[in-house]
């Protein structure tokens, strides 16, 4: 409710404001440019002969609901994270998988990088890559839509949101026990060998992957709650 | 005209607006008001969603400048959006052509 001495804008923008999602990373950017439209249809309004108060009330009753606007922003993050776990989750695999093959091929004696090394390691690895390249790539196809530009898609569905997040997950999730229960990492900070170097890298990678994949989650679950934009285009 | 009726058409009009020129959030809205002759008159808390999604696909640019003291983001057409938009025309000429051909059948 407005009160006597508060703004319609201030207050609107109050409960934008407390509706994002915290996860949106770049929230006071998408306040700050409700906020100039907002004072631009104010202007115009005032221009029209309205009240300050009345023109600013006006500017607010033809933004539309609140609820929508921040469903409709919380999609956009949503778009944004399925983006970068599909990213994070097949480029950080396919990397991963190289850096460690690379370190084989350099000569280090403590990398095989091959599928019969570190009790059967070398296998999961490949298999779990299999399964990242491919849930990325699906992922990929249907959060980006095909590759040529103009047939790209802009919005996401919270299935295929759900599909990379716990894909995601459950690829970081099994890389990590079967580090620890097959091959242990040995990240040593003394010397600087390759092993260590690509163990740096792997622990970064699978890290960024679980951020990114937990990310995805809590927004495909916020797209599930949330009622749908009024133009969901 | 109804919200709905301009459901799935919102970027292809957003982009044509911009294809004029760039443009920031409320002079787009205006724009869409004066080009459609008062008839689409959406809630404009619409289309700056819309506008970061179009960003996000690659379609336009924004970049924020200061204008009295205010943040202002305009957008641009990119070539890519210019694509995007020459297929919008293309898909609602042929998806008007075969409503236009139904409901002349029975006028």
């Amino acid at each position: 409710m407005t009160s006597e001495r508060s703004r319609p804008i201030d207050d609107v923008l109050a409960r934008l404001g407390h509706r994002l999602p915290w996860l949106l990373g770049s929230r006071r950017d998408l306040l700050a440019e409700v906020r100039d439209g907002l004072e631009d249809a104010a202007e115009a309004h005032r221009r029209d002969g309205l009240s300050p108060l009345a023109a600013e009330a006006r500017a607010v009753d033809e933004l539309g609901a609140v609820e929508e606007l921040a469903a409709a922003y919380a999609e956009l993050g949503a778009a944004r994270a399925g983006r970068w776990a599909t990213i994070a989750l097949g480029l950080g695999y396919a990397t991963n998988l190289g850096a460690w093959q690379l370190a084989g091929v350099l000569g280090d004696g403590s990398v095989t990088g091959s599928a019969s090394a570190d009790g059967g390691s070398g296998t999961v690895y490949t298999l779990l890559g299999v399964v990242a390249i491919a849930v990325a790539g699906l992922g990929s196809l249907a959060l980006h839509g095909a590759p040529t530009r103009h047939r790209r898609r802009t919005t996401a569905s919270s299935g295929w949101m759900y599909f990379v997040g716990w894909g995601s997950l459950i690829c970081a999730a099994t890389t990590l026990t079967v580090s620890y229960v097959l091959s242990p990492w040995t990240l040593s900070y003394g010397q600087l060998s390759t092993r260590s170097l690509v163990e740096g890298f792997s622990v970064l990678w699978t890290a960024t992957m679980l951020m990114t994949a937990v990310r995805c989650i809590i927004f495909a679950s916020l797209m599930s709650r949330n009622r749908r934009p009024i133009l969901d285009v | 005209m109804a919200t709905d009726r301009v459901k799935g058409h919102l970027d292809g009009l957003l982009l044509a607006v911009l294809e004029t020129g760039p443009a920031h959030g409320y002079a787009v809205i205006e724009a869409l008001q004066q080009r459609s002759g008062g008839t689409l008159d959406l809630p404009t808390g619409t289309v700056y969603p819309a506008l970061r999604r179009l960003e996000d696909a690659g379609w336009i640019k924004g970049v924020w400048s200061n204008v009295s003291g205010r943040r202002r983001r305009t957008y641009s057409l990119t070539a890519a959006g210019r694509r995007a938009l020459a297929a919008e025309r293309r898909a609602w000429s042929t998806f008007s052509g075969s409503i236009g051909k139904v409901l002349g059948e029975t006028s």
